[in-house]
């Protein structure tokens, strides 16, 4: 984490222009006709006079100028929903910007972590842009997102953001907190059909659209404590001394996650004999012999592969107290 | 910074606009002449909470508002004008629709032939024939057998801006 924050200050370059954005365009490119834009209409009509000559006429030109329309969309690229681990300081939530309007447009990003209809708050550590237009999160390449340095979008063209936050260590299994993520135009927002005069690309004006110059993401982060629980119990029968039978009880709970390929081993204490034949898979015996089924002892260990499934399993063996 | 749409013209009050610039046409040595105005089609909701189109004039415009064009034109001489053809090219950034007046409007994909639009065709890149679509429409043209001395009359077509 600190080397990564090192290597970002280095790459960073405060004097970046706007057109070193690696921007893509959209693939819904729908070719609005760009403000500014004068459409001039003239009508033409011909007919004969009275000495059967004929007269071409024009009529007077009417020149309209197309404004600026602010239209925008933004999407998040994976889900709405995320899963992370409690105390995860490195939750990336992506998403998607893309202009829709016939003129360039800043945006300006804003995160609120504070909700209070959550079980926690993230902590947003910080928002970046892709700069390199990759899609992809590039910690060397990609510049942290900067109020006052709002990323900028010609028509049709999108920027991925990834908006990066920390999970409390105290967060605890199916919890959720929501981060509220909001784009506006750096035009301004409002109601739709709101007039910003004059504020438009090339001094036209500018009118909100149907978002109103804003969209509103909210991002559900849910705690999933998926690392594999391994609980081991024993139970001794026949006292505590030699010749005593202990029953180990190895429980593997992936917590709703399917394990694969999944090899539960154990070493069988020192001081004690494996019993043979006593290996047991979910209720099911085993053979101590590798290859025939899932369970096999080779002489200091017992191992069971786990059936794929996210039902938690367990794992019997005894051994006897020499 | 103002609400759009401030200024409004009813449907009604521009027909009384088009009767009224008859007078300055009358005045003028020119017998026959066209004017050519953009009005925008906006959709209000009235007092009594019923939807109406509303036309607007169009000095604040952006993608996706549909625009009409109205020809008027006047005949302020004592003859008849004989083969009367007013055509109007369709602005490139404007997406044909429909089109109406007193003779029924014929539209053209290319400038030269013209028609309903059903018995129009394009030409694609690869040769292969398609019917025409509102999208395709370049021109729209209204013929009239003649216009009679001293009237008047307007034509229509509807566009949205791309």
């Amino acid at each position: 984490m600190q080397q990564r924050d090192i290597s970002r200050a280095v790459a960073k370059r405060p004097g970046a222009t706007l057109a070193t954005l690696g921007l893509f365009l959209s693939s819904a490119a729908n070719a609005s006709t760009l403000a500014g834009t004068e459409i001039l209409n003239v009508a033409q009509a011909s007919y004969a006079n009275a000495e059967g000559d004929t007269q071409v006429i024009m009529s007077n030109p009417v020149t309209i100028t197309v404004e600026e329309l602010i239209d925008f969309v933004v999407t998040t690229v994976d889900e709405d929903q995320q899963t992370v681990d409690g105390g995860d300081n490195d939750v990336r939530t992506q998403l998607r910007i893309v202009n829709l309007g016939n003129g360039p447009e800043g945006f300006a990003i804003t995160v609120d972590e504070t909700l209070g209809d959550d079980d926690f708050d993230p902590t947003v550590t910080e928002v970046v842009l892709d700069t390199n237009g990759n899609g992809q999160y590039d910690p060397l390449e990609d510049e942290v997102y900067r109020p006052g340095a709002e990323p900028e979008l010609n028509p049709d063209e999108g920027i991925d953001i990834f908006v990066m936050t920390k999970v409390p260590v105290g967060a605890v299994d199916r919890e959720r907190g929501v981060l509220r993520i909001d784009v506006a135009s750096t035009t301004g927002t409002g109601e739709r059909g709101l007039v910003f005069e004059d504020a438009g690309h090339g001094g036209v004006d500018a009118m909100l659209g149907e978002t109103g110059g804003q969209v509103r993401n909210d991002v559900t982060l849910i705690t999933l404590l998926n690392m594999p629980v391994l609980e081991k119990a024993q139970l001794i029968e026949g006292g505590d001394g030699s010749g005593a039978v202990i029953t180990y009880t190895l429980t593997a709970d992936f917590r709703g996650a399917a394990a694969k390929d999944a090899v539960l081993s154990d070493p069988i204490p020192a001081g004690t004999t494996y019993v043979p034949g006593s290996l047991a898979l979910s209720g099911t015996a085993l053979t101590d012999f590798a290859g025939d089924d899932a369970g096999a002892f080779d002489g200091e260990a017992i191992a069971v592969t786990l059936t794929e499934t996210t039902i938690p399993q367990t794992v019997t063996f005894q051994v006897m107290v020499n | 910074m103002r609400q759009g749409a401030a200024e409004t013209m009813t449907i009604r009050a521009l027909f009384i606009a088009a009767a009224a610039f008859a007078l300055p046409f009358g005045a003028h040595a020119a017998p026959v002449e066209l004017k050519s105005e953009i009005f925008v089609e906006r959709t209000e909701v009235s007092d009594s909470g019923e939807t109406e189109l509303v036309l607007a004039p169009a000095d604040r415009v952006v993608p996706g508002d549909k625009l009409r064009f109205v020809i008027s034109f006047v005949n302020a001489s004592d003859e008849e004008a004989a083969n009367f053809v007013i055509t109007n090219p369709v602005p490139g950034s404007i997406a044909y629709l429909s089109a109406d007046g007193p003779v029924t409007p014929e539209v053209s994909v290319d400038g030269e032939q013209f028609g309903a639009l059903g018995d129009l065709t394009v030409a694609g890149a690869d040769g292969s024939v398609r019917p025409a679509e509102t999208a395709d429409v370049t021109h729209v043209r209204w013929a009239f057998d003649a216009i009679a001395p001293n009237s008047e009359g307007e034509v229509r077509y509807l566009g949205e801006l791309k």
